[in-house]
Order: structure tokens, then sequence, then C-alpha cells
């Protein structure tokens, strides 16, 4: 019963707390002790003090009433202010983040070389095209020939 | 654990369908809600009716308790809505916002401070506190003090054995103590435990 007025005072751990709730429910005598030690606070607070009356008709009606309806688990885990404030930080980051990508510049660096594949040839390109060049032998532009190969040019 | 979350704790059984949880948080706050309703529903017969169904609303209405709000705050206004209700229904005058009374009530004790429903509860609430204020006169003055500090002044038990210079397992020894023995002397006006528990 020790633990019961602790209990009601709000100074039990949360283990021995839900235990004690247990234990309550459970042994008449704990539930007597809750009953009363209530009654007892409530006349030193000037509340009206007629003993438990309405709590025996309305156990007749709760009796009576079905269980309510199970609370999702989506809703449950809403109640924990830690998932609330992560859920909350992990939102911003992730707005954050999608208004970044959709209001920065192009990217530059490396993925250049993506965007490069995707587009024109890249023998198009001035210094390839250049580089290309250095490699085949020098012929007049209008002789019509193809140009020797490499094992033909050779002496 | 808190006196709010062991609240938080009993409704979160009450959701998962443990009755007896929501039956404990009547036990615990029945008087105080009627002592609220009682400003509004100035008949004592009504007001024991309103906080039935004030009840009643709120064991329906659990899945949609969040804990946002301490349980009696909730309660509260399922209090206040219902007795608002009652007194539209019967086409009784709705107090306005301002009039209502806080959460704690007010200082008069409303219909039920003044006179309980029928002369037998009248004398049976008399009899309580008569009782309730002789065993406190005959508790040891450390016990006294001990209870005192904790019911009336709402203090901790870490600021009780501050205040009175001990340990906080003295503490929570003599307030124990105290509710023991003023439990003792109401237990024959109480009837017994198993009649008291339907």
């Amino acid at each position: 019963m020790k633990d019961v007025s602790s209990l009601m005072d709000g100074e039990l751990d949360a283990r021995k707390a839900r235990s004690t709730i247990k234990r309550v429910e459970d042994q008449d005598e704990l539930w007597d002790a809750w009953a009363t030690f209530h009654l007892i606070r409530d006349t030193l607070q000037g509340n009206p003090v007629v003993p438990g009356r309405l709590n025996q008709r309305l156990h007749e009606r709760l009796l009576e009433e079905p269980v309510p309806a199970p609370v999702p688990w989506w809703r449950r885990a809403g109640r924990s202010r830690t998932l609330r404030v992560g859920t909350l930080l992990l939102a911003a980051l992730l707005l954050g983040w999608i208004a970044h990508w959709q209001l920065s510049p192009p990217a530059r660096g490396p993925s250049d070389s993506l965007s490069a594949a995707a587009g024109p040839d890249p023998l198009q390109q001035p210094r390839v095209a250049e580089r290309v060049s250095a490699h085949r032998p020098m012929m007049p532009p209008d002789s019509g020939e193809e140009p020797p190969r490499a094992s033909e040019a050779r002496p | 654990m808190s006196d709010r979350e062991v609240d938080q704790q009993l409704v979160e059984r009450a959701q998962r369908g443990d009755k007896l949880a929501f039956e404990l948080l009547v036990s615990k706050y029945e008087r105080k809600l009627q002592r609220l309703l009682s400003r509004l529903v100035r008949d004592p017969a009504e007001v024991e009716d309103v906080a039935q169904e004030a009840f009643i609303k709120a064991y329906r209405a659990l899945p949609t308790f969040r804990g946002d709000s301490a349980f009696y705050t909730w309660l509260y206004r399922i209090g206040i809505n219902t007795a608002k209700n009652h007194l539209a229904a019967q086409g009784r005058k709705v107090p306005a916002l301002s009039d209502l009374p806080g959460e704690e009530g007010d200082e008069d004790g409303g219909a039920l401070g003044r006179d309980a429903n029928t002369p037998e509860d009248e004398l049976m609430s008399r009899q309580v506190a008569e009782t309730v204020n002789a065993a406190m006169q005959a508790l040891p003055e450390e016990l006294r003090s001990a209870i005192m500090l904790r019911e009336i002044e709402g203090m901790s038990y870490e600021d009780i054995a501050a205040m009175m210079n001990c340990p906080i397992g003295t503490v929570r020894s003599r307030i124990f103590r105290a509710r023991e023995a003023i439990a003792t002397q109401l237990r024959p006006l109480l009837g017994t435990s198993r009649d008291r528990r339907w």
C-alpha cells in the first residue's frame, strides 16, 4: 500500500508505477487504498465527499460499453514528442534538399561529362577534332583518294 | 513517473481495453469533476447525472485523446460541454464563457458543497469530513506536517524532505503512515473494499 501512496503522488519510477497499477487493478486491498487515499485528498482539499456512488453507477454503464476502437500505430507513434520532433526535422531537411536541388544553378565539374555524353558528338568538339586530325596523313583536300592505310604508307 | 504520466499510463491501458484502468481515473477525479459541474448545474441530483454522462463521453472518446494536455484538462472540457448541452436541452440558460469555472472549480464548493443530494448523503459527507479532521488532529506532528505539505501545499517529496530536513524515504513513509491512519478511521464508514468495488 505504500507504493499506492507513492503512485498517487507521482513519486514512483516508471517501471514500479506500471507494476503497481497492475497490482491495484488485481487486488481489492490496493484498490480500496487507491479509492480511500483519494477520498482523503479530496476531503482535505475541500471537494465534496459523497463517497463512490457515481463510481458504482458508472461501473454498471461501463460494463455495457464496447471497448474503444484501438488506436492505430501511426497515431500512437504521433504521441511521442521525440518521434514528432524527429519527423518534423526529417521533413524540413527533405524540403530543404528539394528546394536546394531545384533552385541551384546547373552543376559543374564531373557531371559535365555526363551531360556531354548525352549531347553532341564528342568528335565535333574543337579540341577532340583537332587531336583526331593530327593523326591523319597529309593530302590535298580535293585528291579524291582515300588516305593510304598505315601499312601502305610505310616505305 | 509524474502524476500526469500516471494518468497517461492509465489512459493508455484503457485505450487498450482495460476498463479497470479507466475506473481508477473515475475514482480519482469523480469528486473534482462533480465540484466543477455543481458550479453550472445547481441541482445536486443532476450534477451526478451530468458527471456520469461526461465520464461515458470521455470513455468513448478515449481513442482521440493524444496526451497533448493533461487528462483532467481534457475531462474538464468534456464536462463543461456536457453540462452546457444538458442545460440547453432543458431550455435553461447556458452560462457565458466568462462565467465558467476554472479547472480547479471555485472556492465555493457549489451545490454539492452546500448541500448534498439527500439527507443521508449530507450526513455521510459530514461524517467523512469530521472523521478525516479528527484523524488528522490525532496524528503525530511529523506525520501531520508531511501530509499537509503534500495534500494542501502540493509539494513534491523532494521539497518536503528539504523543508523537514529528512531523507525522501522518510517523507514517503510519513505520508503513507498518515494516510493509512486516516483510512483506518474511515473504513467503518465506507464499508468493506468488496462492497465498494461492486
